[in-house]
């Protein structure tokens, strides 16, 4: 049971963290370092996003860029084929791909395990390959040049601007698997996850909730993709609709641990900072590739619950030994016997 | 009597096996209902079938006169009917707890999204938890249990969802005798209550003891039927029993 | 299309097939004893590749040469992965994790290929690289028909090992009902281990195949990865046979459609046949009993 004045350490540590990330575009060194930080924002936005389905359910999605490369390319075709105003686009391109994410769900969440996560990457693999070749359309190999809102901006401020909207993008994630978390439907979704025919048995309708946590983790993931566009700018698929960075997202959610409502965040800053400082110390090369499939197989073998209870597990091993034995009355071993 | 649940010509087949072959059978309402045979003879699948786990080839269920066959198991519970598994399953990660908790069926969005440990509700777990004598584990993880504990966990959880009709699969299997008799004194108190139950068992003691209604079954489909003094003293049964 | 374009996708399609079936067969091999996913097949495939061409281009032998290492070499590591990492899984995760685990490592050798190798496209420069053949009135060239040719000969191998050996019988029925196969006294732990190693052991054959005929690149394997996988399941999880059906079943489809529809599209072929799957019948349509759901 938690005590109140460890609900309210909780509390500080939340306004304290809120505040330094609130204002980090106002003691960032330099411009380069702020768009590092929108990066690891956005990681933190898609990786929370795909733990909707991977925390709740555990139905381990490996091809969540695909999402992330919809809602991206969804809004830049909006804007550059539609003529959109961009903020309309980012939204009509998230409701386009909640509707999306429906059929594909319907057929994807009628396997499990490792079945569904081979439809997961075969899904991104799938787009990519349509991207790539669909060149009227998306442009394909060449790219889509996506235009900024606020073209006046300097740079500096424009990605202040995304900063914030990728924090205010994360709030509401957040805000939504809080509520969830905490809910009936949450309950029934962990249920899912440790023995879905159980939970069917006891009366867990678990289609219908499995398929509602992938159009939301889907819809999410989409509006993070399309806040990217809208920032960087410049869209291709390989970088949209990639491997690699659903592998990142993995990676990040597992090492920051996804029954906790901070874990992936977490997970995006340590993992995501270690990418960003990777590429400016050794450019990119394949070494990300190798750092980044060393420390997944590490966090899978070594600390399959994320690296916060992996440590709390260190801490305790060095804190004060608190009594092993249990003083037990003669009555209460009577009692246990029974059983 | 008015049927609780009833069977026309329910079949599966696996393969070239036909576990449950053609099997028509009543069972009777607001009694213990006990279900017996030798192993194989399939009772669990037909349980199975009954519940929604497996599409049966051919054949219908009826409960309380509706059709329930090859009704999705969320349904089937939905419809009041709960069910305990043979090997006895609990969710390991979640608390005792929540493991009751996840049989609550929320309505509408509102009831949906409200909180998981609403106090109704976990006032409404306890009382389940007190009842079979778990209430001083609630906040334990399920998988920390002992077996005979997480198979009165299983139960609390399937009595949370307020079924009329409870088909227990082998409630006896694998507990010490003390468990055994307080399963079955729990058993008679909700049958008491107005709850029809359905039990699949070995352990001929507890069914002669416990059952008001026995159906035996060998080779897919019942054999006989009736009251466990008619039904220990027929020769069909001792046959299918002892192959003489 | 015309008649003769007709028979030249169908030859080479049951060309590609042949060598699908035996890369799908390996694919199913781990599923099979293990229940685990191998992402990283097909990086191994792409590193085979990658050693037949450095064999070729460093002593000057026929790329074909490198299988005397590299299909022992593999089958060996094949087994010390199976022993140090899959076995350290805990069993109830073990599917979950273990695709984790190996798209990690199809990563790291990624990684390490495009470090030591770097990202320049390399080929095979054969002699007989340009020659063709012809069969069935179409032109096929002969680098394909080898590649195939040992495709078939390690499928038959395999199917005479799984079917006229003990060993093999053994590893069939591990895969079967490992409960059972313990048993009856069989070490499923060492025939998985094996089993595991035989899987490595298609992708040392593929990749010398592969490394005769195709332009090899460190990202290729996920070219691969995707059509073997969407095999697995669509021939049915678990099932050898099943898979080598599919595999020769899409191949030849992908070859037809590569004349009107290009490459790239041809090869959503295998994407659309899993969507199919998954929602006419998700536990495969070849497999039979064997097949798994999940």
């Amino acid at each position: 049971m938690r005590s109140a004045s460890s609900r309210a350490h909780r509390w500080i540590a939340l306004l304290v963290g809120a505040a330094a990330v609130l204002s980090f575009p106002l003691w960032s060194p330099n411009p380069y370092i702020l768009s590092a930080g929108v990066v690891v924002l956005s990681y933190a936005v898609l990786s929370t996003s795909w733990n909707f389905v991977g925390g709740f359910t555990g139905y381990v999605s490996l091809g969540h860029a695909a999402w992330f490369g919809l809602g991206a390319y969804g809004t830049g075709l909006l804007i550059v084929r539609a003529g959109v105003p961009s903020f309309l686009a980012l939204g009509l391109a998230g409701l386009i791909v909640a509707a999306l994410a429906v059929p594909i769900g319907i057929a994807a969440l009628r396997v499990r395990g490792a079945s569904f996560v081979i439809v997961s990457i075969a899904l991104v693999l799938v787009l990519l390959l349509v991207f790539q070749s669909w060149r009227d359309f998306t442009g394909g190999s060449e790219g889509l040049s996506v235009p900024r809102p606020f073209p006046d901006l300097l740079r500096p401020q424009h990605h202040a601007v995304f900063f914030y909207l990728f924090a205010a993008l994360l709030a509401v994630a957040l805000l939504a698997w809080w509520t969830i978390d905490r809910s009936r439907f949450g309950l029934g979704l962990k249920a899912i996850r440790e023995d879905e025919d159980k939970a069917q048995s006891l009366g867990v309708p678990t289609f219908a909730y499995k398929l509602v946590a992938f159009v939301v983790s889907a819809t999410f993931t989409a509006l993070g993709g399309g806040v990217y566009a809208l920032w960087f700018g410049d869209l291709d698929p390989i970088f949209q609709f990639s491997i690699l960075l659903g592998s990142y997202l993995v990676l990040m959610a597992l090492l920051g641990g996804v029954r906790h409502l901070f874990g992936p965040a977490l997970g995006a800053l340590v993992v995501g900072t270690a990418i960003e400082y990777f590429k400016v110390s050794y450019g990119d090369t394949q070494f990300h590739l190798v750092a980044t499939g060393l420390l997944l197989g590490a966090v899978v073998l070594f600390m399959p619950d994320g690296v916060i209870p992996a440590g709390h597990a260190l801490l305790t091993r060095f804190r004060p030994q608190q009594s092993s034995i249990r003083e037990v009355t003669a009555a209460e071993l009577r009692e246990q016997v029974k059983l | 009597m008015t049927p609780n649940l009833a069977t026309t010509g329910l079949t599966k087949s696996f393969g070239g096996v036909r576990a449950v072959d053609h099997a028509t059978v009543e069972f009777h309402d607001g009694k213990i209902n006990a279900v017996i045979g030798p192993n194989g003879s399939g009772k669990t699948t037909f349980f199975n079938c009954v519940t929604g786990m497996i599409r049966p080839d051919s054949g219908t269920v009826r409960y309380r006169g509706r059709d329930i066959t090859g009704k999705a198991p969320h349904r089937i519970a939905a419809a009041g009917i709960g069910r305990s598994f043979q090997l006895c399953r609990v969710f390991p990660r979640m608390t005792v707890r929540e493991n009751v908790l996840a049989a609550v069926r929320p309505r509408g969005l509102a009831g949906l999204l409200r909180s998981a440990h609403d106090e109704g509700d976990v006032e409404r777990a306890r009382g389940w938890l007190r009842r079979v004598g778990l209430d001083h584990l609630e906040d334990v993880e399920a998988r920390n249990l002992s077996y005979g504990q997480q198979k009165l966990l299983e139960l609390a959880g399937v009595l949370m969802a307020d079924p009329e009709t409870i088909m227990l699969d082998e409630p006896a299997g694998g507990v010490n005798p003390a468990l055994i008799d307080r399963i079955a004194v729990l058993v008679r108190e909700l049958n008491a209550e107005g709850r029809t139950f359905i039990v699949v068992e070995h352990n001929m003691e507890l069914v002669m003891n416990l059952s008001d209604h026995v159906v035996v079954f060998d080779r897919g489909r019942p054999i006989a039927e009736g009251p466990p003094d008619t039904v220990r003293a027929d020769p069909a049964v001792l046959e299918a029993y002892l192959g003489v | 299309m015309s008649g003769s374009l007709l028979v030249q996708g169908l030859v080479l399609g049951i060309l590609l097939g042949g060598l699908y079936a035996l890369l799908a067969a390996g694919l199913t091999l781990y599923f099979g004893v293990m229940r685990v996913v191998m992402i990283a097949h097909a990086a191994f495939l792409v590193l085979a590749a990658y050693l037949a061409w450095d064999a070729n281009v460093r002593f000057g032998v026929d790329p074909l040469a490198s299988l005397i290492v590299t299909v022992p070499l593999f089958f060996a590591v094949g087994v010390g992965f199976q022993r140090l990492l899959i076995a350290r899984l805990r069993p109830a995760t073990v599917t979950m994790m273990s695709v984790l685990l190996t798209f990690a490592v199809a990563l790291v050798i990624e990684g390490m290929l495009g470090f030591v190798y770097t990202g320049t496209q390399r080929r095979v420069q054969l002699s007989y690289g340009a020659a063709s053949f012809e069969l069935f009135g179409a032109q096929v060239a002969v680098v394909k028909l080898i590649a195939f040719g040992l495709a078939a000969l390690s499928l038959l191998a395999l199917y005479l090992l799984l079917t006229r050996t003990r060993f093999g019988q053994a590893l069939r029925a591990t895969i079967q009902h490992p409960q059972a196969a313990r048993l009856i006294g069989i070490d499923t732990d060492k025939v998985a281990g094996y089993g595991f190693g035989l899987g490595l052991a298609t992708a040392a054959v593929g990749g010398a195949a592969l490394s005769l005929d195709s332009t090899i690149y460190p990202s290729l394997h996920w070219h691969w990865i995707g059509p073997l996988m969407a095999i697995i399941v669509v021939g049915g999880l678990g099932s050898i046979p099943g898979a080598a059906v599919a595999a020769m079943l899409l191949g030849i489809v992908q070859s037809l459609l590569q004349l009107p529809l290009g490459t790239t599209w041809a090869q959503t072929v295998f994407y659309l046949a899993l969507f199919v799957t998954l929602l006419v019948r998700p536990q495969g349509f070849f497999g039979g009993r064997l097949a798994q759901r999940f």
